[in-house]
């Protein structure tokens, strides 16, 4: 698009003085209107721009969720990120899983680090922790309608652990009770809940050893 | 064709002015409003965390308030592995394995004052299944006086977000244990 000579001064500036009375002033009407017209067109551009502005805050500026009536086990759906930690904070754990919204998991990752068990060294920071993973088929979750609920999830270590270090050496079934807090996100799904522990990390059938976290949606 | 043009922009301009005018009045999710605070506040449900002697006795609880005074009802649930008598067993149920109470809403009630802290005292029922090594357990009753500080981050009706709480005898082991250790924690909207 080839843009439009700038034209300098205003419309009496560039009218032929030799023309007669009336043409010439038709001619400084004329081009008023089309000086109107241009100043029109900026100004609608300009409320266009706002508009698209206005337009794009409310889509793109988070808006404040419906809040849940009643809840269900959708309401527990997609991927969290959770922090646990046991009695006087000793234990202390980093966990990745994914509720499927309908009472399952989908995946999930517990990591916790070898400390817990042994005295810190400055080897390479992969050997400092302990993984597991969740076993989706032997995990589940319940959610009543006020949001309240509980979840079995069962771990299997990592091959890669330390098998003197990481405890436990062998699967074990981790229980929560959860409360959904009651902000979501456009699907449903809670951004945030809290959680009270038995047998984190395995420990709970050793000495009592119960644990508190919370889980971060999104 | 310079006329449709015309009335596309300004079609379009309208369209955008109602999109700002959209932008600007509709509400946001939070907003922060400083005291007085009332208990007209304190309402509707709220989950919270808590702990007491350093993290040993852990509990999550939801709670109902109704914005004057009392509260609907509410759930407290905590591990039963705290109490030390039976050792976890992940043969049971996880709902086996926990230590559940609902609130008397008629001997519960908080007071919130105009800079935010509030006295809750909050009457917990036993449930009839839980395990006898949970406390008062089955169907005994325990008071739990918790002073809450709730923050100045209200939603677009007024209710607060967050709040943070010191409790006093969380799962009654101040009365039946002498703990000295008092609980904390903090709920969420």
């Amino acid at each position: 698009m080839i843009a439009e000579p700038r034209q300098w001064g205003s419309a009496r500036d560039r009218v032929n003085l030799s023309l007669p009375g009336a043409q010439r002033s038709r001619q400084i009407s004329e081009d008023e209107g089309k000086r109107m017209s241009r100043n029109g067109n900026r100004i609608s551009k300009l409320i266009v721009a706002l508009g698209v502005f206005g337009l794009s805050t409310v889509v793109w500026v988070p808006r404040m969720s419906a809040e849940v009536t009643t809840f269900s086990v959708k309401n527990y759906n997609g991927s969290y990120a959770c922090r646990y930690a046991s009695s006087d904070d000793f234990f202390t754990a980093v966990s990745q899983y994914t509720p499927n919204g309908a009472g399952g998991y989908t995946t999930g990752t517990l990591v916790e680090t070898i400390n817990n068990f042994d005295g810190f060294d400055e080897a390479a920071p992969a050997s400092q922790f302990c993984t597991f993973f969740l076993q989706p088929s032997a995990s589940f979750y319940s959610i009543d309608t006020t949001g309240l609920g509980f979840e079995e999830l069962s771990w299997i270590p990592s091959v890669a652990n330390d098998p003197v270090l990481c405890f436990p050496t062998a699967f074990f079934i981790d229980q929560d009770q959860i409360a959904l807090r009651n902000l979501t996100s456009s699907n449903g799904a809670t951004i945030r809940a809290e959680v009270s522990d038995d047998n984190l990390l395995g420990t709970g059938t050793l000495f009592s050893t119960p644990g508190h976290g919370t889980c971060v949606g999104g | 064709m310079s006329k449709r043009r015309w009335v596309a922009a300004k079609l379009f301009a309208v369209l955008g002015g109602a999109g700002l005018a959209l932008g600007i009045c509709v509400p946001r999710a939070t907003a922060a409003t400083p005291p007085p605070f009332s208990n007209s506040n304190y309402d509707n449900r709220y989950i919270c965390n808590v702990t007491s002697d350093e993290n040993f006795f852990t509990a999550v609880i939801r709670v109902s308030p109704n914005g004057s005074g009392s509260y609907t009802d509410g759930t407290l649930v905590t591990p039963l592995d705290s109490f030390g008598v039976v050792p976890f067993n992940p043969a049971d149920t996880p709902e086996d394995n926990a230590c559940t109470y609902s609130l008397v809403g008629p001997s519960s009630s908080y007071v919130v004052s105009s800079n935010g802290l509030t006295v809750e005292v909050l009457t917990w029922k036993a449930a009839s299944g839980n395990d006898p090594s949970c406390p008062d357990s089955p169907l005994g009753t325990f008071v739990m006086s918790n002073e809450l500080v709730l923050r100045a981050n209200v939603n677009a009706n007024g209710k607060v977000q967050n709040a943070s709480l010191s409790s006093g005898n969380l799962l009654d082991q101040s009365v039946l244990f002498d703990f000295l250790d008092p609980g904390d924690g903090f709920c969420f909207k």
